[in-house]
């Protein structure tokens, strides 16, 4: 029975993004994933000493993503619940404010028999923030035949964009009081997964996922919706907790690289309309300084955003360099 | 105003209102030969009941009639309704409860205006508030002298109507079969508005994620007939 507390606050110094005032108890641990010089944006990794969650822990995070701070945070591993008597709670803060990209895509939860969970998100976006928030529950430890034996487990989520309440999830999984491999359920599945996109662009992401995503895997079924002006919604179901995550991390690596991309043209734009109408004189020393300013900037610039979404690199841990689609297909080939 | 012979009216799936056009993910479970014959339509059904309308539209409907028992400003109501335009996620389902709301509204307005209902159609066409059907239809009901239970139980009689008819339309089943899952359900009705009210705050918007994926597919859906 352990009481925890995460706390992470990333803050935009000039180009970087760098933590600050951050602190976290036993068993958990947040430290840099890999070198810190490796991306401007920061990365983060969620580590813990203990096999999972226990019966009585209580665990309180707080995700605070300052005014244009990038922020990715990564899960360790699969997040184990451990058979209960009372239950066990996670409370997770979320504040990105404006500017500010928030990505967190935790590996899968595992609920093993008789485990008992509360878990509730409340998170704030600023309505010139975005937030790219995954979840994976599995039905329990599958492979030894262990499934739908969790007592229960209620996720809650609810996301405010400006001071409105915009989505609002509220998953309650209770094997003995519901039909859980019947319809409106999992079907025949042991796997569901959530992605939400909150951000300016949902309604330009939504648009290009309708031309991505037009056919269905035969591994795992999937929707996708505009699920609010300002989100989109992936939910899946499938029979395998690390290709649901694969495919997870690499749409939201997508959304990732595509908020980034919208950010740098708006930036771009804004840096254009900013610059003083030079004289005939000055217009070469003006444009060569600018070019040198944000070389990195005009290529993407040039690229269409359809060419951005769809060329959008695998996650780090993902072989480099690989289109979007071919990730994908070989996410569901390796399987 | 005669209650009862109101609540007929205004219940009644020919009530024109356009609730036939949407069947809530119904054609893809049927598309996808998931809901396939008599007794998959059953299940179907009686799923929708018991973990989908009783926690979602029947307790929106029982929290609007909760909020109007108890005077609620204004204020309140805004609160619920978007509490429920965050809760339906899949964007056709959403605007089935809009398009619903909005047609409710305009049509009992020329039977028998209200007040609270005139506001809230035009808080919702002047892009204030979203518009929600439960909410509308506890709100005329309300003002009607109908009472909770009436108004539940004729709520979950139209909703499982609609099931049965587009069951009968869709997978096919036959009307005799249609007819029989609609009267076999009637102690479960009986039972989910018995309990509708002690129902625990935090259970209000539970979400089958199943047939949230399949509302979702219905907006890629090659050949369709209904809107959702």
């Amino acid at each position: 029975m352990l009481k925890s507390t995460i706390k992470v606050n990333a803050e935009r110094e000039g180009a970087l993004t760098l933590l600050k005032e951050s602190c976290h108890n036993a068993p958990y641990k947040v430290i840099h994933y890999g070198s810190r010089h490796l991306h401007e944006h920061l990365e983060l990794i969620m580590m813990s000493s203990s096999p999972g969650i226990m019966d009585g822990d209580e665990i309180d995070i707080e995700v605070n993503v300052h005014e244009d701070a990038r922020l990715k945070l990564f899960t360790q591993s699969f997040n184990r619940l451990h058979p209960m008597e009372k239950g066990a709670v996670q409370r997770t803060n979320v504040l990105v404010r404006k500017g500010g990209i928030y990505k967190f895509i935790p590996h899968p939860i595992t609920p093993f028999a008789n485990s008992i969970f509360r878990t509730v998100n409340e998170i704030h976006v600023d309505e010139h923030a975005n937030l790219i928030w995954g979840d994976i529950i599995a039905s329990g430890r599958v492979h030894s035949g262990e499934s739908f034996q969790f007592t229960r487990l209620h996720s809650i989520t609810k996301v405010y964009s400006g001071k409105k309440l915009v989505l609002f999830d509220n998953q309650l999984l209770e094997p003995g009081n519901q039909p859980f491999d019947s319809i409106l359920f999992y079907e025949r599945y042991t796997h569901q997964a959530t992605l939400i996109y909150v951000s300016p662009y949902a309604a330009e992401l939504k648009a290009e996922l309708d031309e991505i995503l037009t056919a269905q895997y035969e591994e795992f079924t999937f929707g996708f919706t505009q699920c609010a002006p300002n989100a989109v919604m992936i939910r899946a179901l499938g029979n395998e907790g690390v290709m649901l995550y694969d495919w997870l991390s690499a749409m939201g690596q997508l959304c990732w690289e595509f908020t980034v991309h919208k950010q740098e043209e708006e930036q771009a734009k804004l840096e254009t309309e900013q610059a003083p109408a030079p004289e005939a004189e000055e217009a070469a020393p003006v444009a060569e300084k600018q070019t040198k300013r944000s070389s990195a900037k005009r290529t993407k610039k040039d690229a269409t955003a359809k060419g951005s979404a769809k060329k959008a690199k695998a996650m780090p841990e993902a072989p480099a360099q690989q289109d979007l689609e071919e990730v994908l297909a070989e996410v569901v080939a390796e399987k | 105003m005669q209650p009862l012979l109101t609540l007929l009216q205004i219940n009644d799936s020919m009530f024109p209102i356009g609730s036939f056009t949407h069947s809530y993910g119904l054609e893809s479970y049927v598309s996808q030969g998931i809901v396939h014959n008599t007794p998959t339509a059953k299940v179907y059904a009686n799923n929708m009941l018991r973990h989908s309308i009783y926690y979602n539209d029947a307790a929106f409907l029982q929290k609007a009639w909760a909020l109007l028992e108890a005077k609620k400003s204004v204020r309140e109501f805004q609160k619920l309704d978007e509490m429920i335009t965050a809760l339906k996620a899949p964007a056709e389902i959403r605007d089935a409860s809009k398009k619903l709301a909005v047609r409710f509204l305009k049509l009992t307005q020329e039977l028998h205006p209200v007040k609270r209902c005139s506001n809230y159609l035009s808080k919702i066409q002047e892009g204030k508030l979203h518009g929600h059907y439960a909410v509308a239809f506890a709100m005329y009901a309300h003002a009607s002298g109908i009472t909770l239970k009436d108004a539940l139980l004729a709520f979950y009689y139209n909703t499982l109507n609609g099931i049965v008819t587009n069951c009968a339309k869709l997978v096919p089943i036959g009307q005799g079969d249609a007819q029989k899952i609609l009267f076999d359900l009637q102690a479960t009705i009986k039972q989910l508005v018995d309990e509708q009210e002690n129902m625990e705050e935090e259970m209000v918007g539970l979400c089958c994620i199943g047939q949230e994926i399949r509302c979702m597919q219905h907006e890629k859906q090659y050949s369709r007939l209904y809107i959702s």
